[in-house]
């Protein structure tokens, strides 16, 4: 890069006025933001790419406001580290921590102090600013490196082993950076269950088809498997974070997942690759009425409500058939109680107003709760009932 | 939508030379043929207005002056001898359109500012403050005590204020503005001596030179600015030095207002040096040419054209900006807002080639 000749001091005004009249025209001879490249999560790239070019509009010189310069000579040393003017408590790079970095708060708009930066301009992309929060996240270093070191999983919602009574809405894995969002997706975040027999590997497998997956904009260390519309089903679930194979889990800066589980979190064994595998266990009654037939209807209230076998005159108990899926769909479901015709014995959308539910939870007005001998239903068990009739009591 | 350079130059040459009708905050002075503190309590213009500078706003920039209940004492900003307040507001709505990188728009609060002038002793000493309240936390812009000996000839300001230097533009944006370091995010903590003559004013800032981030070693700031005044124009000159053991900064600026018939032009000139210690100094140059046309009474029509050298040792990185704005006051103590601004700068740098219209409602009182 050549320096341009300097101009005696009057004839900047003429050299300015020149300008005016040839905008548009270079009037330097190195180029601008030499080898910037593509943005990356290295300090250089940054600086390349968002400190040189759009901060230090304002942010260079000894009149730099709060005297913070974003000049490639100083840039570094007046960021990591370095406590903010504007709130103290908070560093302008805070390594490993970009969520308590005032620069992050800044280019988010969420410091609370000041406007949003670049001010005055539009703000940058998401995913630029997701660069800086890798280059934070992974220390802060300075140069051009990129980390190198595999991404890992530092948690999963269930918990790897964990039994829990109601299928989750979403399965959640966090990692130690942030994703690279086109990486994660159906092909690499995966979850299924073993088809009742708790074994994985026999080809009985049911595969579980998410509502989306998912890695959100305002926490993108996360990626969340939404499962909300699939039907719960005791069993053995897996979750598997692919490392290995054409398509993997990346960061951003093309670091793929180092996913093996050894017993404790971060995963990973120190080297790229690897898929992160992990089992919870769904156990339970389950708000469906096939796990409510097969945990409650069937092993409890067809002792009493057997059909037609013992059918008097259509009378309780057992003129209200329990002992199948279909008769019991048929029984319940619309039917007006025969002890309170007001009310419908499973009222669809509406389990406060289920003559089922009274009964259960013993606040009928008329006849005795359910089950009549023995130990009433738990809490859980009346909460799936519940939600199986809030979610329409479908068949 | 993007103006080539050749059009840049027409624009510019218009503006130059056709002596056209065009506008910014200092072309009010310059329009009136009057100094900032006509209408400032701030000797160096800016914050709160006067008594005049409330009466001008109501009487001469206002389409009309509505009087509530007949009431024939309007708000003024005086709610004593001894206390005045006063505030701005500015937000509105404003849309982006960056080249190759799609357009955006939002709503937001641009500003919105108290001021607090207490006169402990009428014609000597003031107490000033200026609190920024949005966007975000409060902040203390301005907060200082202003001796006004020998009948304002001399004025003393002492804590934190806003440096002389250049034009005391209202949009930080500018070229001039945003490369000086200078504007009204950037206050600095120390004192300021000023003269007022009748054809004269001058100041010298001695300042702690971190623009608001307090006292460090080895720096220190001082600026210079002086302005002649003839009724019809005016020029003035400023000299900045920023000692800073990462490297001193230097700045000149040339400025000057005149008016042509009902135009009030402004222009500003700054050329910047930043020293490097170990070598590789920068130059850096920026200008304005703006003209205000108030075609009407309530209506301001204002263009502007700015040039940008960032660095003079790096080829292909100017940047101009260009403006039209429309103002439109219908009656005292409101100014509607819609403008164009389009920024040519550099290809590889997707955000210095944008658009922006906005509409931003601006009140005071």
């Amino acid at each position: 890069m050549r320096q341009k000749e300097r101009l005696t001091t009057p004839a900047r005004v003429l050299a300015l006025l020149g300008a005016l009249a040839l905008t548009g025209c270079g009037s330097g001879d190195g180029p601008l933001i030499p080898g910037a490249g593509p943005l990356m999560p290295s300090f250089d790239s940054i600086q390349a790419n968002i400190f040189t070019p759009l901060c230090t509009n304002c942010h260079v010189g000894a009149t730099a406001p709060l005297g913070l310069r974003l000049d490639e000579a100083n840039s570094f040393a007046l960021l990591v580290g370095r406590a903010s003017v504007q709130q103290p408590a908070f560093q302008r790079v805070d390594p490993g921590d970009p969520d308590a970095s005032y620069l992050i708060r800044k280019l988010e708009g969420t410091a609370g102090t000041g406007g949003r930066m670049p001010l005055g301009a539009p703000p940058l992309p998401q995913a630029d600013i997701d660069m800086v929060r890798q280059w934070i996240a992974t220390g802060a270093l300075p140069g051009g490196a990129a980390p190198m070191t595999p991404i890992r999983v530092t948690s999963l919602d269930p918990l790897p082993g964990s039994v829990v009574p109601m299928l989750p809405m979403q399965v959640t894995a966090i990692f130690d950076r942030d994703l690279n969002a086109a990486t994660v997706d159906l092909t690499t975040f995966l979850v299924e269950r073993s088809g009742g027999d708790g074994t994985f590997g026999d080809g009985n497998e049911v595969a579980i088809n998410p509502v989306s997956v998912t890695v959100p904009m305002v926490n993108p260390r996360t990626a969340i498997f939404d499962m909300s519309t699939t039907t719960p089903v005791e069993d053995t679930y897996r979750v598997t974070l692919v490392g290995t194979g054409a398509a993997v889990i990346q960061d951003l800066g093309g670091n793929a997942l180092d996913g093996e589980l050894a017993g404790a979190f971060p995963s990973g064994d120190g080297t790229a690759g690897g898929n992160f595998m992990a089992d919870f266990e769904v156990a339970g009654v389950q708000p469906t009425l096939q796990s409510i037939q097969d945990n409650v209807f069937t092993p409890i209230c067809s002792a009493c409500h057997t059909g037609p076998t013992n059918y008097t005159l259509g009378a309780l108990p057992a003129g209200m058939d329990l002992t199948s899926l279909g008769t019991s769909f048929a029984e319940l479901v619309g039917v007006a109680s025969l002890q309170n015709p007001a009310l419908e014995r499973v009222d669809p959308g509406d389990p406060d107003a289920s003559w089922l539910i009274r009964k259960i939870e013993n606040t009928q007005t008329v006849g005795q709760r359910m089950p009549p001998v023995g130990a009433a239903l738990d809490q859980a068990t009346i909460d799936a009932i519940r939600q199986w009739i809030a979610d329409g009591a479908m068949m | 939508m993007r103006l080539t350079p050749g059009f840049g130059f027409l624009i510019a040459a218009a503006l130059l030379l056709a002596s056209a009708r065009v506008s910014a905050e200092p072309y009010l002075a310059v329009e009136a043929g009057l100094k900032c503190v006509s209408c400032h309590v701030n000797p160096t213009g800016g914050g709160k207005r006067n008594l005049f500078g409330m009466t001008y706003a109501r009487t001469q920039i206002a389409e009309r002056s509505i009087l509530v209940d007949d009431d024939p004492r309007p708000w003024n900003s005086e709610i004593n001898t001894w206390l005045g307040i006063g505030g701005d507001y500015r937000g509105g709505y404003s849309s982006v359109d960056v080249d190759s990188a799609g357009s955006s728009s939002d709503w937001a609060t641009g500003e919105a500012s108290l001021y607090l002038e207490i006169r402990a002793i009428q014609g000597l000493l003031t107490l000033y403050a200026d609190e920024q309240l949005a966007p975000g936390d409060e902040v203390n812009r301005e907060a200082y005590a202003l001796l006004t000996p020998a009948e304002g000839k001399y004025t003393i300001k002492a804590g934190q204020l806003y440096l002389p230097f250049g034009l005391r533009l209202q949009d930080d944006n500018t070229f001039v503005r945003q490369r000086s370091g200078i504007n009204f995010n950037t206050p600095d903590e120390g004192i300021e001596l000023g003269l007022e003559l009748p054809k004269w004013s001058a100041q010298a800032a001695f300042s702690d030179g971190t623009a608001g981030a307090g006292s460090a070693p080895g720096k220190d700031q001082t600026s210079l600015s002086a302005t002649y005044f003839e009724t019809d124009w005016r020029v003035g000159a400023s000299y900045n030095v920023s000692e800073d053991p990462l490297g001193d900064r230097t700045m000149q600026a040339l400025f000057a207002g005149w008016r042509t018939g009902p135009v009030a032009w402004l222009a500003e000139l700054d050329f910047i040096t930043d020293d490097a210690p170990g070598g590789g100094d920068n130059e850096i140059y920026a200008t304005l040419v703006e003209a205000n046309w108030r075609f009407r009474k309530g209506h301001n029509l204002k263009l502007g054209y700015e040039f940008l050298e960032p660095s003079d040792g790096i080829s292909e990185d100017e940047q101009e900006r260009y403006s039209v704005v429309w103002e439109y006051s219908p009656f005292q103590l409101f100014q509607a807002r819609a403008g164009l601004r389009v920024y040519n700068g550099v290809p590889l740098i997707p955000v210095t080639n944008r658009d922006e219209w906005f509409l931003e409602f601006h009140a005071f009182f």
